[in-house]
C-alpha cells in the first residue's frame, strides 16, 4: 500500500514559488490499477515521481509498504527504486545498441545479479510480452509498440510490488495504445499496483480509479465501473470549466 | 553493479563515440610512450654509471684510502707508514663489520716509482682469507691481499703472486703468467722471504675462480679471483712480519663490500665507507707520513659525482614526465565531461530505475581506466619495437660516457614496473582533476533528464 500523507511540493521559492502538489493525501492499495490525470500543470507528473522515489515531498510523508520514503537518502532511495518500482515512459528510452534481452535485464544488471540468473527472468519477462522472437534484436530494430512493450518487460522483470507508467500510450497509435493498457491491466491483475499518469480520458476510464488533480490539490476520485471500463470512446468527452472530467447521463 | 557490468558498460559508453575514444587513447598513447622513453633512457644511465664505476674501481671493491691526513679532508690522503701492531688495529676494525665487508686487501707502495723502502712481510689471514701481503725483493712491487667472500670467490688482486712455475721471478704475476690459466685451474702461490736467497715460507694451492681488470697495463698482471675456501684460517691478523723494517708503508686499503643499496655505490655505501674511514683514521695514526698523495682517485669523489649525476638526471626525467603527463591530463579530463553529458539522457533513465550515484562514477571511471590501460600497453609495445632504432639515435651520445657496456641504452618497457607505474599515476591524475565534476553529475537530476526523455 501506498500512503501519501498531507504530502506538498514546492519548486523556488519567494515570488517564484510553485506549488506543484498542496497538501495531498492519497492511499492506494495493492493490486490496484490507479490513473492520475489532470491538465498540464496539474501536478500529475510531480506525484508520480514522488509515489516513484525519485523525488521527496517538501512537507508531509510518503510511506511504501511500511517504508518512510521521505526519510530515506540517495542511495537507498536508488535502492528502493531498483526493488519495488518498475517504470514505465512514454519515450521507452531503451538503449538503442542493447538487445532486446540486455534492455529488459537492465534493472537486473544494477541489482548485482548474475548473468545466467538474469538473463532466464528477462527471457521469461520477454515470453510474457509476446516478444520472444526479438529477444536478439536490438531495440532500434523494434517498431513503436514493440519498444514500448520492451519497456514494460522492463518494469516487472524484476517482480516490483508498483508499476508507474507515464503516459505509456503518448506515442503510439491506437491500437497500440490499447494493447499497451490491456497489458497494464493484466499487470494489476497480477496483484501488482499500477500506477497511470496520463492525459489521455479513455485510457484513464480503464483503469479501478481515476483521480483528478487540478492546480496541485485532488479534484475528485471516481471509482470506475466495469461498465465504464468498457464504455465506448464517446462516452466521454472532456473536463468541464471547473475542471471536473464532464460524464455522460449514464455515468 | 558487479565489476564485470560496469566495465561493460563503460566499453559501451567508449563505443558510443569512436573518434573521440581513439583520439583520446592516441594522446595517452604519446605521453606513455615518451614517459617509457624517458624512463628506459634514464635506467640506462643508471645502469651505466653503475657498470663504469664497478669497471673503474673493480667490482665493488672500495678503496679505503687510509694514510697520514694532512689537509683535514678524507680525500686528501697520502701514505701512511705503519707498524704491525697498527696494520693489525686496521684489520680488527675491517674484520668487525657487519658482514658488509667480504674483503680487505693491503697495498703498498706504488709499482710505478722505483726505490721505495722495503717493506714488511704482513700476512693477513682468516677463515675466508684468500691470502696475504707478500714481500717483494728485489724490486718494488706492490701487492694486494683481500679477505674472503661469502660466494665461494672473491676478489684478489694477486699482482704478487707468483706461479711455481715462473721459476724465481717472484715479483709480478703478468699477464703472459696469467694467460696461462683459466677458470677452475689450480694456481700454486708462493711467499718467499726477503732476501738475495728467498725461501719458501708459505706456499699455497689454489682454483682459479675468474680473472679481473684492474689495470689496463701490458706488463702487469690483473686479479685472478680464487676459491677462498681453501683457507682455513680463524681471523684476519698480522701472523708474519718478516721485514727488513719494522715499519710498512700502505698506500691504499682495499675493501671488497656488498652493496647495501640498489645502485652499489649508493649513498649508503658511500657513508659507510666514510665511517670505516673515520673509524680506522681515529683509531689508527700512522707514525708518519711518505709525503706522497695517494694516486688512485678516492672513489668517494666519484661515487659522490656518480650519485649527484644520478638524482639529478632522474629529477629531470620526473619532472619533464610530470609536465607531459599534466598536458594530457586536461584532454583525458574533457573527454570524460563530454562523454559523461553525451549519455546524460541514458545515465539519467538507469539512475530512475535504480542505479546508485557511486555505480555512475565507477562507468565513467572504467572508461579511463580502459583507455588508459589500452593506450600504455600500446605505447609500451611500440617503444619496445622501436627500441633498435632510439638506441642507435642516442648511443653515440651515451657512449661518450658510459663506455664499460656494450649496451647502454635499455628500453625497459617491458619492465611491468614501468608501465603498471606510468598508468597508474595517469589514471590517478586523470581521478584527481575530474573528481569534482564527476561527483557532480552522479548526483545529477533524474527528474529534469527524464521529463527531456519524455
Amino acid at each position: 500500500m501506498i500512503e501519501l500523507k498531507n504530502v506538498s511540493k514546492v519548486f523556488g521559492s519567494g515570488e517564484s514559488e510553485v506549488r506543484a502538489l498542496d497538501d495531498v493525501s492519497l492511499t492506494i492499495e495493492d493490486g490496484t490499477f490507479i490513473a492520475i490525470v489532470g491538465k498540464s500543470g496539474s501536478g500529475k507528473s510531480t506525484m508520480m515521481n514522488l509515489i516513484g522515489a525519485l523525488d521527496k515531498p517538501t512537507q508531509g510523508e510518503i510511506i511504501a509498504d511500511g517504508q518512510n520514503l521521505t526519510s530515506m537518502k540517495d542511495d537507498e532511495l536508488a535502492e528502493y527504486r531498483n526493488k519495488h518500482i518498475g517504470y514505465i515512459f512514454q519515450s521507452f528510452y531503451l538503449e538503442p545498441t542493447f538487445s532486446v534481452l540486455e534492455n529488459v535485464a537492465m534493472p537486473l544488471t544494477i541489482a548485482g545479479m548474475k548473468k545466467a540468473e538474469r538473463e532466464e527472468l528477462a527471457r521469461k519477462a520477454i515470453a510474457q510480452l509476446g516478444l520472444e522472437e526479438k529477444t536478439d534484436k536490438k531495440a532500434s530494430e523494434l517498431s513503436g509498440g514493440q519498444k514500448q512493450r520492451v519497456s514494460i518487460a522492463r518494469a516487472i522483470v524484476h517482480d516490483p510490488e508498483i508499476i508507474l507508467a507515464d503516459e505509456p500510450t503518448g506515442n503510439l497509435d491506437s491500437q497500440n495504445g490499447v494493447e499497451v493498457i490491456r497489458l497494464l491491466q493484466g499487470i494489476a491483475d497480477s496483484g501488482k499496483t499500477v500506477v497511470l499518469v496520463t492525459h489521455n480520458i479513455e485510457d484513464a476510464r480503464k483503469t479501478d480509479r481515476m483521480v483528478v488533480l487540478k492546480d496541485g490539490k485532488i479534484q475528485q476520485t471516481i471509482t470506475n465501473s466495469e461498465e465504464d471500463k468498457k464504455r465506448s470512446l464517446d462516452a466521454f468527452s472532456d473536463y468541464d470549466e471547473s475542471g471536473k472530467l464532464k460524464v455522460n447521463k449514464e455515468g | 553493479m558487479n565489476l564485470f557490468s560496469i566495465l561493460r558498460l563503460s566499453f559501451h559508453n567508449l563505443w558510443q563515440n569512436k573518434l573521440r575514444t581513439l583520439l583520446t587513447i592516441i594522446v595517452l598513447m604519446v605521453v606513455s610512450f615518451v614517459v617509457v622513453l624517458l624512463a628506459g633512457v634514464g635506467y640506462s644511465f643508471y645502469r651505466s654509471l653503475n657498470a663504469n664505476v664497478s669497471y673503474l674501481f673493480g667490482s665493488e671493491t672500495s678503496y679505503i684510502s687510509v694514510g697520514y691526513d694532512v689537509s683535514g679532508g678524507e680525500h686528501s690522503v697520502y701514505e701512511g707508514v705503519f707498524t704491525p701492531e697498527q696494520v693489525q688495529s686496521i684489520l680488527d676494525i675491517l674484520d668487525n663489520d657487519d658482514g658488509y665487508i667480504t674483503g680487505i686487501g693491503f697495498m703498498q707502495e706504488d709499482p710505478y716509482q722505483g726505490g721505495f723502502r722495503p717493506y714488511s712481510n704482513v700476512y693477513a689471514s682468516d677463515e675466508n682469507t684468500q691470502f696475504g701481503l707478500f714481500p717483494y725483493y728485489g724490486k718494488s712491487n706492490p701487492f694486494v691481499g683481500a679477505k674472503g667472500y661469502e660466494d665461494g670467490g672473491y676478489l684478489a688482486a694477486g699482482r704478487m703472486w707468483n706461479a711455481s712455475d715462473t721459476g724465481s721471478d717472484n715479483c709480478w704475476l703478468d699477464k703472459s703468467v696469467m694467460n696461462r690459466y683459466a677458470v677452475g685451474d689450480s694456481i700454486t702461490l708462493t711467499r718467499r722471504s726477503y732476501g738475495e736467497n728467498p725461501a719458501v715460507v708459505w706456499q699455497g694451492t689454489f682454483t682459479v675462480a675468474g680473472f679481473l681488470d684492474m689495470h689496463s697495463s701490458d706488463n702487469y698482471m690483473n686479479a685472478c679471483v680464487i676459491d677462498y675456501k681453501q683457507f682455513n684460517d680463524e681471523k684476519a691478523q698480522v701472523v708474519d712480519w718478516n721485514s727488513n723494517s719494522d715499519k710498512m708503508v700502505i698506500k691504499r686499503i682495499y675493501a671488497k663490500m656488498v652493496p647495501q643499496d640498489g645502485f652499489s655505490y649508493g649513498i649508503k655505501t658511500q657513508n659507510y665507507i666514510k665511517s670505516l674511514v673515520k673509524k680506522i683514521d681515529k683509531a689508527v695514526v700512522p707514525t708518519e707520513s711518505t709525503g706522497k698523495m695517494a694516486t688512485h682517485c678516492d672513489i668517494l669523489d666519484h661515487m659522490t659525482l656518480a650519485t649527484i649525476l644520478s638524482l639529478v638526471l632522474i629529477a629531470l626525467i620526473v619532472l619533464i614526465s610530470l609536465i607531459i603527463i599534466l598536458l594530457s591530463i586536461g584532454c583525458v579530463a574533457n573527454t570524460i565531461k563530454i562523454s559523461a553529458e553525451q549519455n546524460r539522457r541514458f545515465f539519467g533513465v538507469m539512475k530512475a530505475i535504480g542505479m546508485k550515484n557511486k555505480s555512475l562514477r565507477h562507468i565513467l571511471i572504467g572508461q579511463i581506466i580502459i583507455m588508459t590501460v589500452l593506450a600504455v600497453a600500446i605505447a609500451s609495445l611500440a617503444a619496445y619495437f622501436m627500441m633498435g632504432t632510439v638506441r642507435s639515435l642516442l648511443s653515440s651520445g651515451m657512449a661518450l660516457f658510459f663506455s664499460a657496456i656494450e649496451e647502454p641504452i635499455v628500453i625497459c618497457s617491458l619492465n611491468p614496473v614501468i608501465p603498471v607505474g606510468i598508468a597508474l599515476l595517469l589514471i590517478g591524475f586523470v581521478l584527481l582533476f575530474t573528481r569534482t565534476s564527476l561527483r557532480e553529475f552522479s548526483k545529477m537530476d533524474v527528474i529534469s533528464v527524464i521529463n527531456e526523455v519524455n
